[in-house]
C-alpha cells in the first residue's frame, strides 16, 4: 500500500491501529537492516527498532507531509541509532575501550553472519567510518537512496553529503586496495 | 591506477551489495506482533490519546527554558568557583596565622635587654655608622638651640614656626 492511503487510514477515526500496523509491516525490516548495518548486533538492532516505531507511532500525528513519509521515518530510526552510538562509545571511553574494536569483533564473531571474505572485509571498513558517515554510506550504498532522499534523512544538504559520501568510498577502497591488491 | 580501477570494479558488484547478516527465523513476524502489543498496551493505558499526541504550542517558557537553564549553568560555574577561591583565600589566611605564632615564639626568645638596644637605635644613629659607598664615618654635628633660631630668622622663616620652636 502506498504512503498516502497509509495516511488517509490513519486519520479515519478508529482506523489509527490499523493503519500503523500496515506502516509497520512495510517499513519495520528495511529499517532492521539499516540498524543492523550500523550496530552489527541483532540485539541491539531490534531494541532500537522498536523504540524508533514507538516514537514514530506518538509523533505519525504531528506529521505534516512536509517530507515523504519514509524519509522522516529513516530519520527517527537513523537518530536513535545515532544516539545509541554515541552513548556506546561514552560508555566504551569510559571504561577504556575502544568501541570500533568491540563493533569489529562483534561483525567477527557474529553466527549469523554468511559473507564472504570480501564482504566482512567490506564491513569492517565500513566500521571505521565516522557513525554519521556510514549511515550516509550505508543508505547510498547499500539501500541506493536519491542523494536529495538521504539530505532530507540526514538533514543537512546535497553536496556536504556527496563530499561525505565519496571521501568514505574513497576510504573503504583504500582500505580494500591495502588487503586485497598487495 | 590498475588496481584502482580494479577495486572500482569490485565494489560496483551487486554481489557485494548483497545482506550478509541474518536473523532468527520469524523475527520479523513476532517483532511486529511485539511492537503491536505495545502500542496497544498504551493506549489501553492511556498514556497515549488524541489530546497528548498533539502538536504542543510552543509557550513563551519553552524559549526561555534554554536560557534560564544557561543562567543557572552560569550560577553553578561562579559559585564553584567562588568556593575554590574562598578555599584558598582561607588557606592564605592560615598562613598568616602560622607566621605569626612564628614571629611571636622567635620575640619570646630575645631577651628584654636586646630588644630595648635595638629600640634605642635613631635614624641617626643609623646614618653614623657611616657611609657605604666610601668607608668613611660620617660625623655627626651637635647643633644648639641659639644657632638653629638664627638659621630660621636668617632663612626668614614664618614667625609662626619660630614660635613652636621657642
Amino acid at each position: 500500500m502506498e504512503d498516502k492511503k497509509i495516511l488517509e487510514l490513519y486519520r479515519e477515526e478508529g482506523k489509527q491501529e490499523f493503519a500503523f500496523r500496515l506502516l509497520v509491516e512495510k517499513y519495520s525490516e528495511r529499517l532492521y537492516w539499516h540498524i543492523r548495518k550500523l550496530t552489527c548486533s541483532h540485539e541491539d538492532s531490534n531494541d532500537i527498532l522498536q523504540s524508533s516505531l514507538v516514537k514514530i507511532w506518538e509523533n505519525l500525528p504531528n506529521f505534516r507531509e512536509e517530507s515523504k513519509l519514509y524519509t522522516w521515518i529513516y530519520r527517527i530510526a537513523t537518530n536513535e541509532t545515532l544516539t545509541f552510538l554515541k552513548k556506546k562509545r561514552i560508555t566504551a571511553m569510559l571504561s577504556l575501550s575502544n568501541y570500533d574494536t568491540t563493533l569489529a569483533n562483534k561483525l567477527q564473531s557474529d553466527p549469523s553472519f554468511n559473507g564472504d571474505k570480501l564482504q566482512l572485509a567490506l564491513h569492517k571498513a565500513i566500521l571505521h567510518l565516522p557513525d554519521k558517515q556510514r549511515a550516509v554510506f550505508n543508505l547510498r550504498y547499500f539501500q541506493e537512496l536519491k542523494y536529495e532522499e538521504i539530505a532530507e534523512i540526514m538533514d543537512t544538504s546535497v553536496g556536504s553529503l556527496k563530499a561525505s559520501y565519496h571521501h568514505a568510498y574513497k576510504k573503504i577502497k583504500e582500505e580494500l586496495q591495502e588487503k586485497f591488491c598487495d | 591506477m590498475k588496481q584502482n580501477k580494479e577495486m572500482e570494479d569490485i565494489l560496483s558488484r551487486s554481489s557485494l551489495k548483497e545482506n550478509p547478516f541474518g536473523v532468527p527465523a520469524g523475527y520479523f513476524t513476532s517483532m511486529q506482533e511485539e511492537v503491536m502489543e505495545k502500542i496497544s498496551a498504551r493506549l489501553v493505558a492511556g498514556t497515549y490519546s488524541e489530546e497528548t499526541v498533539q502538536a504542543t504550542p510552543a509557550t513563551f517558557m519553552t524559549y526561555l527554558k534554554p536560557a534560564f537553564a544557561m543562567a543557572a549553568m552560569f550560577g553553578l560555574i561562579f559559585g564553584i568557583g567562588w568556593s575554590a577561591m574562598k578555599i584558598t583565600g582561607s588557606y592564605t589566611q592560615d598562613g598568616a596565622a602560622n607566621e605569626m605564632i612564628f614571629t611571636e615564639s622567635m620575640q619570646e626568645e630575645i631577651s628584654e635587654d636586646e630588644i630595648i638596644s635595638i629600640l634605642d637605635i635613631t635614624i641617626e644613629d643609623l646614618y653614623a655608622e657611616g657611609d657605604t659607598e666610601t668607608g668613611t664615618p660620617v660625623t655627626t654635628t651637635v647643633l644648639d638651640e641659639e644657632t638653629i633660631e638664627q638659621y630660621l630668622i636668617d632663612t626668614r622663616l614664618p614667625s609662626m614656626a619660630i614660635a613652636l620652636l621657642e
